[in-house]
């Protein structure tokens, strides 16, 4: 080869494989595997469980996995959870006196009934949320005193956005606006002083960094009402007992912008839309009366556009109750604890939505007893769970129910929200 | 005037006795000093002189010579009337008129004492002293240039610091009163003394240019030597004060030991020995230095700023003791330096290269400075070396490679390289890996230099090629992204290519010698890379396919061979993949600068370069687009893609060196060229300017020193890091796009940079993250984390990672001790090695030690290596018995042995690389070559002289 061929040779060599690795993309990495999300909650947190001789809680956890329940940021050794189905422990055995938040690790469900003499108040347990919740239900006003309880019982500190709202509309004291929660450990926020007068009051609750469970503890002139904080929904349900007086609906927003909301009256003949209407501004809190809607033993639905937090609270006289409404129909509830006092029995309350007749099967668990009940269409029905001391039940039917639980007296009502099983 | 005649070794007295014979001034007393360390005891009598050289009228000063045993008795021999003396050494030869211009000039001058100029014996009038001065620890400094003329350019009498005995007239009363010469001292050293000591007794040293002696410069009393040194010393000693001594005799030492190591490099040990035999001499001599200065108090009439008037700055043998290692230096890189010192000392500074050498040490310091200050960034592979030998017994002597879980598989020979290094400086990791990082960056550059020029091209084309090797593109790529293990084998590489492309002219010694150094350099690269290895013989069947020098195949694949037998034990377990796996491959900035830079400078060099430059355009060519070719090719891992960036390195370097030859012709061919060498070169010069050597941002030194502070065991704790597969220290795992890797606690060294395979505990561990950390199956990942030891989890920023699960646990403490990190302290309790009984025992980097009856834990993968008593536990990790109180891992015998191997071919190749080497022949003359010699790289006669070899001619070289 002469030389100027071994030149150009050289050149076009060159140029050729330069111009070649131009259009060589660079090798892409190869997408990686999809990593799995965040699995179910193993553990739900009782934030207004109470210890003491006076006002008192047990704690029922219906699970068939094994588990543990310890107190929060204290107490004695963790309890074993045997995983049988129906757990039940008194929270005075775990810690000594005051407001005692629990951890229970296991994928169930559990509650807190609370009691003293005839007084008795029953609330869910729920795990940590990262959105908005609502704490509903709560009130200055003269003769009622109200504390949320925010627990962390992580290793992480929490830090959390509280946003009040009240018939005063958005109503939050400069203090409250931040809080931090340690590790471990649950703050009490009493309300009676910093924000008195309120009739109703409803705070929001956003995590920032870490993760909290909120409730709280309503006392009345005779009564005492606890609750767990709720999340937001677009659907609500909720049943009606026959009490003899009616309680009023809460709904809270927790979005950013106003958003429209409808209440449907469930009846015998059907669903009767549009009972009730309005626009729900954005981080307020509206009450409506549930005898502008519906009456005893029936019950409502109430929808919104975005998400909304709903209760009921019941109010008469000394009585104070507060129940936070159930986002889904299905056919099998847990009734984690079942609450029973001297002169009241426990008993589950069962709204019909499927539109016909059902029979409703109450089982306590661990327990070789079953009652039935007869469900008509459109209808709230009481039933007394017989021989019911403590431990858990599970309540299934042949159609879509809504199931809460409580307890009845003459001078209190407990009343909470079943859980959806499946 | 009595002339004493301090005899020499040797037979010149005659003629020097002849020559004092004709003076023409004649002396009245001749005296002739017999013995001591000046004379000659066996010197004949001055009657017996050449009768035929002598003057008409005989030996003038017949009848009045007499002959002293000791310079200490001259003094009692000079007649009353003597007013001068004049001391002359035995082998000197005075013009006639010597000695009258020295009793002239020293009248005239009102001189103490006075000096000759001294030409050399046999030389065309070469000088050897116009009197001299010294620095402040006595070392004298004549300020002649080597082989300079005497062309009457210093002849003006002027005081010295000193002059020599060599001829030396003192006034009588002066010698008197100072006690003569000093007969404990060699010539030069009591001519320095008595100057001193007559300065400081308020005399005048003076040197009379126009007094003309002769004397040889291979005479025995003139040559350097223990007692030169130890002479000099003492009259160090003997004439300051003692304030000036307090800072003068520590520093002179440190100034002599530093001298003498600098020497040791050059391969001479009897300076070193002259400096500290010179002290011990002192030392027994003390009683007399002390009377001698007691002597001189009595006298003294200024102080030492007398003697400081006529020092210079500095300390002479420290200054040309470091110029002479720069010349080294230059030669090394530029195998066309001149061989001789007086050669090279005349034209050092004078020459393009050592302007260039210099320009690159400035561009090193430049590009390496936060490295001097910070030391070695510690990010990606760029990782400290551990500060005991659990390194090298990993990689070399079948140990435990403590690697995240632990394999029994060697670690990568780095692991070895860099314990090694540590050991040489005393434990310092920081130190060691800063050694390595700018002796890398040294290496490449000199290495590139030396290749750039064997392959025909001029030193400042090598230096440009060398600054491309080391900050171009690719290279910016490869280290920016914390590959501190190829940045360390480019410091090799050169040199081993080097060795390759070499001709095979010289005899059996050299080129054996040739390919010990080969090998010894490719071991080093494939020390730090092994994978580096491959390019060797790849290269060398392309330089031979290009030059036709088919014998560079058998050299590549023997010194491929001998790398290799270096890194026997990795060789031997044949486990790559976690090396070339270990890391994505970087990504080269503006990816279309490469193949335009590659594309420019073939164009322009295959155009107007000349003839015998095609075959290097043509393999710097090759190995530029092929290495990135390869570095791009779809399913190549991405060690070899690295391997492929580092050969485009080297290639693109020698078509820099190759295009800027194309300085010859018209002006805008110039500049064209120019231009495709500023594409090669723009990112070498953004690399420098970050002073990180192209390394990047330092990550983690320090940054898990936490761990250390609130860890409760921290010799038994790792840490979980979990984040960018890209900020990870070393190599990391991946779980889908969540990077993570354990390491010890506190420190990330560079045992744990490669990952060795995965084994059952890696498994495990990953199964407890998907489970604990990114599934959340329960609140209490720590606890499952504390099975593998791990007391800290440590999320990076920009981690593709979901913290839900970690915001919902409970024991895993989230503790702020860095803005940076999200780290968390696992409650649980945790430890590498935990006893039934929960006691923890600590890890040492081989051995676990701690206190126990039962049985202990080991978290490490399971190996049945480990003992005593050793059984599985959890199907993963081991359980030992703990009754010795130490838990220790068998090593691997055939490891073991492969690492011996290894050690022993290292040490042979060493002897043969000492043995190979040949003293260059000197030239007899610094002529500079004729104009129609040829020049390295020149076309002659249609046929090319370049890829010279080393100790050859540029004319012998060819093949």
């Amino acid at each position: 080869m002469n030389d100027p061929w071994r030149r150009w040779t050289a050149i076009v060599a060159a140029s050729g494989l330069s111009i070649l690795g131009l259009f060589i993309a660079p090798t892409p990495a190869a997408n990686p595997p999809e990593l799995p999300g965040l699995g179910a909650d193993p553990y739900v947190v009782c934030p207004v469980g109470e210890a003491g001789g006076g006002f008192s809680s047990r704690l029922g956890v219906s699970s068939w996995q094994a588990g543990t329940v310890r107190v929060i940021g204290g107490g004695g050794g963790p309890v074993e959870v045997p995983g049988d189905g129906a757990f039940f422990t008194e929270v005075g055995d775990l810690a000594e006196l005051g407001t005692t938040p629990i951890l229970v690790e296991t994928a169930g469900t559990a509650a807190t009934y609370s009691r003293a003499g005839t007084v008795a108040a029953v609330s869910g347990c729920v795990p940590g949320s990262r959105g908005s919740v609502a704490v509903m239900g709560m009130s200055t006003a003269e003769g009622d005193g109200s504390t949320m309880v925010l627990v962390n019982p992580f290793a992480s500190p929490a830090s959390v956005r509280l946003a009040g709202a009240s018939e005063f509309g958005v109503d939050t004291p400069t203090d409250l606006e931040e809080v931090t929660v340690p590790p471990s450990t649950s703050v009490e926020l009493v309300l009676d002083q910093s924000m008195a007068g309120r009739q109703s009051l409803s705070f929001g609750v956003v995590a920032d960094a870490g993760l909290v469970v909120a409730g709280m503890k309503r006392s009345g002139p005779s009564d005492v009402a606890t609750s767990e904080a709720v999340a937001a929904s677009t659907q609500w349900f909720f049943a009606l007992p026959d009490f003899g007086f009616d309680g009023s609906i809460h709904l809270r927003s927790l979005s950013e912008v106003d958003t429209a909301y409808r209440i449907d009256r469930i009846q015998p003949d059907g669903v009767v839309e549009g009972v009730g209407e309005g626009t729900l501004v954005a981080q307020s809190l509206e009450v409506i009366p549930v005898e502008n809607v519906a009456g005893p033993g029936s019950g409502v639905i109430v929808s919104a556009v975005e998400p909304v937090a709903a209760a009921i609270v019941y109010t008469f006289e000394g009585v104070r109750a507060v129940t936070p409404g159930i986002t889904q129909e299905t056919a099998r509830w847990s009734v984690p604890v079942t609450a029973v006092l001297n002169e009241g029995q426990a008993t589950v309350w069962i709204l019909n939505t499927s539109g016909q007749a059902l029979t409703a099967t109450i089982e306590r668990i661990g327990v070789p007893a079953v009652q039935t009940a007869q469900l008509p269409p459109g209808m709230t029905t009481g039933v007394f769970v017989t021989g019911a001391r403590g431990g858990a039940i599970e309540v299934s039917a042949n159609g879509n129910i809504v199931v809460f639980y409580g307890v009845l007296s003459g001078s209190s009502i407990a009343i909470a929200a079943a859980v959806p099983v499946g | 005037m009595a002339v004493v005649v301090l005899s020499a070794p040797g037979s010149r007295l005659n003629e020097t006795m002849t020559a004092i014979a004709r003076q023409v001034y004649v002396p009245a007393q001749v005296i002739q000093v017999g013995r001591s360390g000046l004379a000659d005891p066996d010197s004949p009598d001055p009657n017996s002189l050449d009768q035929d050289a002598l003057p008409p009228q005989g030996v003038p000063f017949a009848g009045r010579v007499s002959r002293v045993e000791d310079v200490g008795q001259i003094l009692d021999r000079l007649d009353d009337r003597i007013e001068f003396v004049w001391l002359i050494h035995g082998d000197t030869r005075p013009r006639p008129d010597a000695l009258v211009a020295l009793l002239r000039e020293t009248r005239r001058h009102d001189g103490s004492v006075a000096g000759s100029k001294v030409l050399i014996e046999g030389s065309d009038d070469r000088l050897d002293s116009v009197g001299e001065a010294t620095d402040v620890f006595g070392e004298p400094y004549s300020g002649l240039d080597p082989e300079e003329l005497d062309l009457e350019q210093y002849d003006v009498v002027r005081e010295v610091a000193f002059v020599p005995p060599i001829s030396m007239l003192v006034r009588r009363d002066l010698l008197s009163g100072l006690g003569g010469l000093d007969s404990e001292l060699s010539l030069d050293a009591a001519g320095l003394d008595l100057s001193q000591r007559a300065r400081l007794a308020g005399g005048r040293v003076i040197v009379v240019p126009s007094s003309e002696v002769f004397h040889p410069l291979d005479c025995p009393d003139h040559q350097p030597g223990w007692r030169q040194q130890a002479g000099r010393q003492r009259a160090m000693l003997i004439a300051y004060r003692p304030i000036t001594l307090a800072w003068v005799l520590p520093t002179g030492l440190l100034a002599g030991i530093a001298d003498g190591l600098g020497q040791l490099l050059l391969g001479r040990v009897r300076p070193l020995l002259a400096t500290l035999f010179g002290w011990v001499w002192n030392v027994g001599k003390l009683a007399s230095t002390v009377a001698a200065r007691r002597a001189l108090r009595r006298v003294r009439q200024v102080g030492d700023e007398e003697l400081f008037r006529f020092q210079v700055a500095g300390s002479v043998r420290l200054r040309k003791t470091l110029s002479e290692l720069g010349e080294r230096f230059s030669r090394a890189i530029d195998d066309q330096e001149p061989d001789s010192l007086a050669e090279r000392t005349v034209h050092a500074w004078t020459k393009p290269t050592a302007i260039l050498v210099a320009l690159s040490s400035l561009g090193v310091a430049i590009a390496t400075r936060e490295i001097w200050f910070a030391g070695t960034p510690v990010a990606g592979f760029s990782l400290p070396p551990a500060d005991n030998l659990g390194g090298l017994i990993a990689s070399y002597g079948g140990g435990w490679h403590s690697s995240g879980l632990g394999s029994s598989v060697p670690a990568p020979p780095i692991a070895g390289l860099g314990a090694i290094v540590n050991l040489l400086v005393g434990g310092r990791p920081e130190i060691a890996a800063t050694l390595l990082t700018v002796g890398s960056v040294v290496a490449a550059l000199a290495g590139t230099i030396r290749l750039a020029r064997r392959a025909g091209a001029s030193s400042g084309a090598g230096h440009l090629a060398a600054w491309v090797y080391v900050g171009g593109a690719t290279s910016a790529a490869l280290f920016g992204a914390g590959q501190w293990p190829l940045l360390l084998a480019a410091g090799s590489l050169p040199w081993v290519l080097d060795s390759v492309l070499s001709p095979t002219s010289g005899d059996w010694r050299a080129r054996l010698g040739r390919y010990a150094r080969g090998g010894l350099t490719a071991g080093l690269a494939a020390a730090a890379y092994p994978p580096v290895l491959a390019l060797v013989p790849v290269a060398a069947i392309l330089w031979a396919a290009f030059t036709r020098r088919w014998f560079a195949v058998l050299t590549g694949l023997a010194v491929t061979a001998l790398g290799l037998g270096l890194v026997a034990p990795f060789v031997a377990a044949g486990n790559l993949w976690p090396l070339l796996t270990a890391a994505p491959l970087p990504v080269v900035e503006f990816r279309w600068l490469w193949p335009v830079s590659v594309v420019a400078a073939v164009g322009v060099g295959a155009l107007w370069i000349g003839k015998s430059r095609l075959g290097p355009l043509a393999f710097g060519g090759s190995l530029a687009v092929g290495g990135w070719l390869l570095a791009l090719a779809p399913g190549v891992l991405a060690g070899w893609g690295m391997v492929g960036l580092l050969a485009a390195s080297i290639g693109g370097a020698l078509l820099t060196a190759m295009v800027v030859e194309v300085a010859e012709g018209p002006t805008w061919r110039r500049l064209v060229a120019l231009a495709s060498v500023a594409l090669f070169l723009v990112p070498a010069v953004a690399t420098a300017a970050g002073g990180r050597a192209g390394l990047p941002v330092d990550r983690w030194s320090d940054r898990l020193g936490f761990v250390n502070t609130l860890a409760e065991f921290p010799l038994s704790t790792r840490v979980l890091l979990i984040g960018p597969a890209a900020d990870l220290p070393g190599a990391g795992r991946s779980l889908g796009p969540v990077a993570y890797r354990l390491v010890d606690a506190g420190a990330v060294t560079l045992e744990q940079a490669y990952l060795p395979n995965s084994q059952a505990g890696d498994v495990a561990l990953a199964e407890v993250i998907v489970d604990h950390l990114i599934l959340g199956t329960d609140l209490r990942p720590g606890a499952a984390l504390a099975e593998f030891g791990v007391g800290w989890v440590v999320v990076l920023p920009g981690a593709d990672f979901d913290t839900q699960a970690l915001d919902r646990q409970i024991d895993l403490a989230l503790t702020p001790v860095d803005p940076e990190l999200t780290v968390y302290e696992n409650l649980a309790p945790s430890a590498r090695a935990m006893t039934e009984d929960g006691d923890v025992w600590d890890w040492d980097g081989q051995t676990y030690r701690g206190e126990a009856d039962g049985r202990v834990r080991l978290a490490d993968n399971a190996d049945g290596r480990w003992g005593p008593d050793w059984a599985p536990d959890a199907g993963w990790a081991n359980t030992v018995s703990g009754e010795g109180g130490e838990a220790v891992f068998a090593p691997d015998s055939t490891t073991r042995v492969a690492g011996l191997a290894s050690g022993a071919l290292l040490a042979l190749l060493l002897i043969v690389v000492v043995w190979g080497i040949r003293k260059p022949t000197r030239r007899t003359s610094a002529k500079p070559r004729s104009a129609n010699q040829p020049q390295v790289g020149e076309e002659s006669d249609g046929v090319d002289n370049r890829y010279v070899d080393d100790g050859t001619s540029p004319i012998e070289g060819r093949s």
